[in-house]
């Protein structure tokens, strides 16, 4: 089924929590709505079920308007961040509420809920009642009871945040297979961008009630439209330096080969593993180096202005603190972005500006 | 040493008062009642007692206009009337406040416990005259609608009917107040679930509602059953138990044979056989509630 979502703006009191959203999700598409906390992406999911009445805006499913209809009579499979069991019904009651309300012959109603008990790994709890559960399996009952009744589409609002970190990778994988096995049209709120990254085929980046950003997780990665799409994506935090101000010596340095001298009104961008510690023509003193595992997180300073860089562990684990090393930005990888407008740059062989359109022209993606 | 068993001592003193005040108080009354009523008391005798045993609980129970038969029949069907009333006005009004805005909420809730803090004497004497045949607003507004006036406190169907209901209204409130704050503590995204999942509001209010909220539910219907059963001081004032005896409630007869009669050891019998069944109930609910919290958590 296909989404539509079109003008939505929602207001509560004087403040608008959504401010003219567009979006579209093509049928089988996991579009996760990632963005700080009281970005709209919570109200925007409450739109599409029905909860929340909109100032304008309309919903589509395949096409067909659903503004209007109550959230019983839309077919949606909602996963609440606290899963919202019913705690006085067993796992097997739970399950079955959806078909008992939709009159399913019972027969039927429980050899659906066997059904999709197995396909969840619950069909040994059915007799069991929600206290009695774990935080995973309590996730897996809210799922089991969302998709039984086979809805159009499935909205999860932050199913994985009330996991243990371990869990919620597992649980993470085991959403996305289900969905492209269903083939079920879903949306996805988390406010966790490495979350959204991996079980989306698009990834929408939510600021101040409206999507900054909508394209597949490693564009958004590698080539993020904006700014703030690029600083909420990626962690450690992607290195900003601006040519007007403090930074302005480094920048300048940094976008030369590919501006010249014409870098006015510019800020460059250079994620931390793009900063190559151990050769190039920038000195710079090491301040304190953040063993991660893998990687250890390197900071540094040149002159006013601090840089981050993660380099391999066998690197980082010999650099001592106030020592100076040389360092040098992969070109290539290199972001420009409009200091007045937030947006990505690209400039030619001739020197021309063009601004990322990515927000405009990427439309539906068929999953 | 000293100091040690000083204050091992200080919570002792600090409670000789309070408890003091509850042992002549609540505790007192209670044992002198039982003791009471296994002696032949009266007003005017009430130290130098005679023993007389069970002989008060045999009097009382095969006693005769009115029989104890007919005052614990009238009990039940006003305590249930009571109960029943309060709970499906309460519940009703809590649901229904429940799915306005909490400020509209507060101001509401107020309104409608404005009967609940009102003396039942000042209730008792005001739907006395709601009843009155002659000059009473139930019969003038039943007029429109072509019925005869109707001496609402004289036949005893009709009286009980309009106590149960003059007792709903006195009672309702604490239902109200009580269920409410259970409905605040529902977790609102079980009743978005149940829009999600389909359910009607009447599913939903059945399904997930009330069994959610069904200890306080127990709770609230506990205090109705129990408040019925205690009713004195509004039907004293609108019917005194009559006509001949046909309001006559266990609580009121306990009033009579005391305070009327005098009998004060077979007042003390009523007001034992009262306790006792107020002990069962309130025991018997315990038990449920504990068992329901075990399935919960």
């Amino acid at each position: 089924m296909k989404l539509d979502i079109e003008g939505l703006t929602v207001e509560y009191g004087q403040v608008a929590a959504v401010r003219g959203l567009n979006l579209t999700v093509g049928h089988g598409e996991l579009v996760a709505l990632v963005g700080p906390s009281g970005c709209g992406k919570t109200t925007t999911l409450g739109f599409i079920t029905g909860f929340i009445r909109p100032k304008s805006g309309r919903v589509r499913f395949d096409g067909l308007d659903v503004t209007d209809l109550p959230p019983q009579r839309r077919g949606i499979g909602y996963v609440f961040q606290d899963y919202a069991i019913y705690p006085h019904m067993t796992v097997r009651e739970n399950i079955r509420f959806p078909l008992d309300a939709a009159k399913v012959d019972r027969k039927k109603a429980e050899r659906d809920v066997d059904e999709i008990a197995g396909l969840m790994g619950v069909g040994n709890l059915l007799a069991r009642r929600p206290h009695q559960l774990s935080g995973g399996q309590r996730q897996r009952v809210a799922l089991a009871r969302a998709l039984v009744k086979k809805p159009v589409v499935l909205l999860l609002d932050e199913p994985l945040s009330n996991l243990d970190a371990h869990l919620r990778v597992e649980v993470r994988a085991e959403i996305r297979r289900l969905q492209l096995d269903l083939k079920m049209t879903t949306v996805f709120v988390t406010h966790d961008q490495a979350e959204a990254m991996a079980i989306a085929d698009r990834v929408a980046v939510m600021n101040n009630g409206d999507i900054v950003a909508l394209t597949s997780p490693s564009t958004l990665y590698s080539r993020p439209p904006s700014l703030f799409a690029a600083q909420f994506i990626g962690s450690p935090q992607i290195n900003i330096w601006a040519t007007d101000g403090p930074d302005e010596a480094l920048a300048r340095r940094v976008i030369a080969p590919l501006v010249g001298d014409g870098g006015a009104g510019l800020l460059a961008g250079v994620r931390p593993e793009h900063v190559m510690v151990g050769a190039g023509d920038i000195k710079a003193t090491t301040t304190l180096t953040e063993p991660l595992g893998r990687d250890f997180l390197v900071h540094l300073e040149v002159g006013p202005s601090s840089i981050r860089s993660l380099v391999p562990a066998a690197q980082g684990a010999l650099l001592k603190t106030g020592e100076v090393v040389p360092i040098a930005m992969e070109r290539s990888h290199l972001l420009l972005f409009d200091a007045a407008t937030g947006h990505r740059v690209e400039i030619d062989e001739a020197g021309t500006r063009r601004e990322d359109d990515t927000r405009e022209t990427d439309g539906g993606l068929a999953g | 040493m000293a100091h040690r068993a000083l204050s091992r001592a200080t919570p002792w003193l600090l409670l000789i008062l309070p408890l003091l005040l509850l042992f002549l108080f609540l505790l007192l009354p209670y044992l002198l009642t039982f003791y009471y009523s296994t002696t032949g008391a009266t007003i005017g005798r009430l130290l130098n007692v005679q023993q007389v045993g069970l002989k008060n609980f045999q009097a009382v129970l095969s006693s005769h206009a009115p029989s104890f038969l007919s005052v614990v029949g009238i009990t039940a069907v006003f305590t249930t009337g009571t109960l029943v009333g309060s709970m499906a006005l309460g519940t009703g009004l809590a649901l229904a406040l429940h799915t306005v805005s909490a400020g509209l909420r507060s101001a509401l809730l107020a309104v409608f416990l404005i009967p609940w803090v009102i003396a039942a004497v000042i209730i008792g004497y005001t739907w006395r005259l709601i009843y009155d045949p002659a000059i009473g607003l139930a019969n003038s507004a039943l007029e429109p609608f072509g019925v005869a006036p109707v001496a609402w406190l004289t036949e005893q169907a009709s009286a009980i009917a309009a106590l149960v209901i003059a007792n709903v209204w006195a009672g309702y409130g604490i239902v109200l107040l009580v269920v409410s704050g259970a409905l605040a503590n529902v977790p609102p995204n079980i009743i978005l679930a149940g829009q999600v999942d389909g359910a009607s509001y009447r599913r939903i209010v059945r399904r997930v509602i009330l069994p959610a909220i069904r200890p306080t539910f127990l709770l609230a219907g506990l205090v109705a059953l129990v408040s019925g059963l205690n009713t004195f001081d509004l039907i004293y004032a609108m019917t005194r138990g009559g006509p001949l005896y046909q309001t006559e409630t266990v609580a009121l007869e306990m009033y009579r044979l005391t305070a009327q009669k005098g009998n004060v050891g077979q007042g003390a019998a009523v007001t034992v056989i009262l306790f006792t069944v107020s002990l069962a109930l309130a025991v018997t609910y315990v038990i449920i509630w504990r068992r329901e919290a075990r399935k919960w958590n």
